[in-house]
Parts: structure tokens; sequence; C-alpha cells
């Protein structure tokens, strides 16, 4: 238990340590020009913390306690790895750029001289996971969410998360599947660096079928992150200056589609949602 | 049932470990490195030479010790002021090696400088694959990266002495780094 606790701790970590070589990239734009760069990791962020909420739509009447270990590989599609950056007055080479997630920076030539912009970090699948527990009562569940303050030396990070699930099959008498509402809020934060907070609302249903249980969801939600930084001109002409942007997400509408394998106490689940960034999500949960 | 969530545990870290195990691009970073050498040539003969070496720039200092490969990408021309304004000639650079090897040797003829002035857009030189394939293997040295640049206006065709021009020959490079 302990071992797969510091596993899921690593995942995250590893994700949060690369923001420091993160944080080179964004130095080089200012605010006019950092929304579309980080935009597609603010989807990311999205994505994740919005995901694994659910791997079955029955919710005990009585009483239950739920531990469980998820983890999941976001998608980058291909028009989220680019944008076309916005160049000075006069310049009129025209190309696009990395996204965070895309490879090469663009360079472009004009009155004044070359503009460059950074490079992404040229990855187009991400991995993230984290652990959650649930208790439910009443055909209500109650998610929750929470990862103690991680120091990393030049910041520290936390990550908590709630969600609230109610059956609504309770109410209608021999409908043949479960289904349930759910609410669920996530907020992951670096200080002094990156504010996310993410908000979803989903109706979802699942049958059972023996050990098997289907499942399938459909969701509204949305992402958005402050970050604060530090532009470098990479020209060396201006001096450093502190900037704090808000960004919104591409975050919209997914569907999920999934399934869970359960034996006694241990369930394994696996789902894909399609979305802005698609994601296959497993899960490891122990429920009582 | 030990026996069972044992084996659930190990199989679902092995997982997520091997899902977090692609971390190594996250400690790489291609950087366009842009520099820019300004010059000034006035009299009878337009020419001017500059010594530099990529760490007078911070573009460069900054990643230097962490560039595994540097290589050229682009050269581009700009005019900041020209008297006459109508003076024309033919724009040759020539990029040499700290001992003296030449690296670029490029013309562009019948060139009006004030057509190069902002807003208007600069003049690319067009470098030939041995010119670029002659500046990389000196980039691949990785260090003392110094060079001498000389400007100059020949086969002046238009506009009077005396003859005044100044402006900047923008070199960009890109180089691979790692941390």
């Amino acid at each position: 238990m302990k071992k797969s606790f510091f596993s899921l701790i690593i995942a995250l970590f590893l994700f949060v340590s690369s923001y420091a070589q993160v944080e080179d990239r964004f130095g080089y734009l200012d605010d006019t020009q950092i929304s579309d760069y980080v935009k597609p990791l603010v989807t990311t962020l999205g994505t994740a913390f919005n995901s694994a909420s659910y791997h079955s739509a029955s919710i005990p009447k009585l009483w239950g306690f739920g531990i469980s270990f998820n983890a999941m590989l976001i998608l980058v599609p291909d028009d989220q790895l680019t944008y076309t950056p916005k160049l000075p007055e006069n310049y009129i080479e025209s190309g696009e750029t990395a996204t965070i997630w895309g490879d090469k920076g663009g360079a472009f030539a004009g009155p004044d001289g070359f503009v460059v912009f950074p490079a992404g970090i040229n990855k187009s699948s991400i991995p993230i996971g984290y652990p959650q527990i649930s208790f439910s009562t009443m055909g209500t569940e109650l998610l929750v969410r929470y990862l103690p303050k991680i120091d990393l030396g030049e910041t520290d990070i936390g990550f908590w998360g709630l969600g609230i699930s109610h059956s609504i099959n309770q109410y209608i008498p021999l409908v043949p599947v479960d289904f349930a509402v759910q609410i669920l809020y996530n907020s992951f934060s670096m200080k002094d660096l990156v504010d996310a907070s993410n908000i979803a609302f989903n109706v979802h249903a699942s049958k059972s079928f023996g050990l098997f249980t289907g499942y399938a969801g459909l969701q509204y939600e949305s992402s958005s992150m402050d970050l604060s930084y530090t532009y470098t001109d990479p020209n060396g002409t201006n001096p450093d200056q502190d900037f704090t942007v808000s960004i919104d997400g591409d975050n919209s509408f997914r569907f999920t589609l999934g399934g869970t394998l359960k034996l006694a106490v241990v369930g394994l689940n696996i789902d894909y949602s399609l979305g802005s960034q698609s994601v296959v999500t497993g899960g490891l949960s122990f429920e009582f | 049932m030990k026996r069972v969530i044992k084996i659930s545990l190990t199989a679902f870290a092995s997982v997520l470990l091997f899902f977090s195990s692609g971390c190594d691009d996250f400690n790489s970073l291609p950087l366009n490195i842009p520099i820019t050498v300004n010059f000034s040539l006035d009299g009878g003969a337009l020419s001017s030479t500059r010594n530099f070496c990529l760490d007078d720039y911070a573009s460069y200092t900054d990643f230097q010790d962490n560039i595994d490969k540097i290589q050229l990408l682009r050269v581009i021309y700009r005019t900041f002021t020209v008297n006459p304004s109508d003076l024309k000639g033919d724009i040759r650079i020539v990029v040499t090696q700290e001992d003296g090897t030449v690296l670029v040797n490029q013309v562009i003829s019948g060139v009006t400088p004030a057509n190069y002035i902002s807003p208007n857009q600069p003049l690319e030189f067009i470098l030939t694959q041995e010119e670029l394939q002659a500046f990389n293997a000196y980039l691949s040295q990785l260090n003392n990266l110094c060079f001498s640049a000389t400007i100059s206006v020949e086969n002046i065709s238009a506009g009077d002495p005396p003859y005044q021009l100044s402006g900047a020959v923008d070199i960009l490079f890109e180089a691979e780094t790692s941390f």
C-alpha cells in the first residue's frame, strides 16, 4: 500500500518537477503571448483533475467506503501542439510555433531583427496520477482527493478535490441501469507560481454483468489557471518584468466509456474519455 | 485476498511507473539564439570589420554550460541610416574563424541600403550548403566561438561621396541543450 501510494506521488511529482524547465520557456513570452503557449497545459490539468471521479453509478444506500489509486494518460491532439504567434507590427513572415507540449519554437525575421519563441516540451501524451477516497450513504457519495503540501525547495505544491454524487435511479423503480449525477471541484497549486482550479458536472450510468460493470457518462467541465512568472526579453533590450495572467483551458464536454472488473473488494477499471484532450484512465480501488 | 491485493497493487504501480518513465524529454530544450552585430561604415570605401564571440551575448551565455550542439540557421541584414539615400552597390559579408579561415563569403548585387530601413523587411543572405557545413563544423567545437565579420559595399553605382552607412547583421543559431 505504501509503495503504490509513493508511486503515485512520484507520478504527480515527475510532472511537477518538470516545471523548472517549463518556467524557462514561459520567461520568453510577455503577457500578450503567454496564453496561446500555455493554454494546452491548462487544458491538460483540467482533463486530468476532472477524470477518474466515477467507475460505477451504483451508490450504496446504507454505507460505503472506498480508496482508489488513479492513473491517466492524457493525449494532446496535433492542433494543440502549435499555434500562430502574434508578431510585432510590420513583421510579415508567417508560420507556427510550439505550444508548451509542442516541439521547436519559431523564429521570424523582420524590420527589428529576429523575433524568437520558446520551444515546447515535445510530448503529446502526459501521465498523471493521484489517490482518492470516497464515503457513501443514502445513495450519496462524497469523493475526497488530497495531497499534503510537498516542499520542492523553491516552491511547494498542493492538491485537493471534492466531489458529490447522488443516485437518481433510487427514485425510479424498475430502471434497468444505475445512473447518478455528480459535481466535482479540484484545486492544484504551486506556491507563487500556479493556481489552477477545475469544475465538472456530469451524469453517468452503469450496469453490472456479474464481475464486470460497464459505465458511461457525459460531462461538462472547465479549467482555469493563474500563472505568475518573470518575463526576460530574449533580445536583452527590455528589463525583466513580473506578470500574473489568468488562462482558461479548452475543456468543455467529454464522453466517457469504460468498464470495471470487481473481485470482492478489489476493483480494476479502465475508461476512455473523448474531449478537447482525450484521456485513458485506469484505476485500482478497494471498496467496502 | 491478501495475495489478490498485493498482485493488483504491484501491477498498477508497474503500469504507473511505465507511463511515468518518459520524462527525458523534460530535460532537453531546443533554443533559438539570435545575435546582432552592429556596424558603421563611412568614407570613400565602405567597409567595416567587427570581431565578436558568442559569449559576448547573454542569449548564448545563459545556456552555454548546457549546450550540446549549436548550428547556424539564418543571416539577415538591416540598415539603420544611410547617406546619400540613393546609395546603391553590392553588399558583401565575409565571416571568418578566429584564425582567419573563411566560413562565409556572400555578395548580393545591386542593393539600395535605404530599402532595408525599418519598417521595411530585412535582406537575407542565402548561404550555400558548403558555407553552412563549414560554419557548423566550427560551431561543433563549442568553445571559444569567436568570429570576424566584414561587411562592405562594393561597385557603388549610385549616390555621391562622402558615404555613410550604419546597420546590423542578425545571425540566428539553433542550440540543443540538456539539463
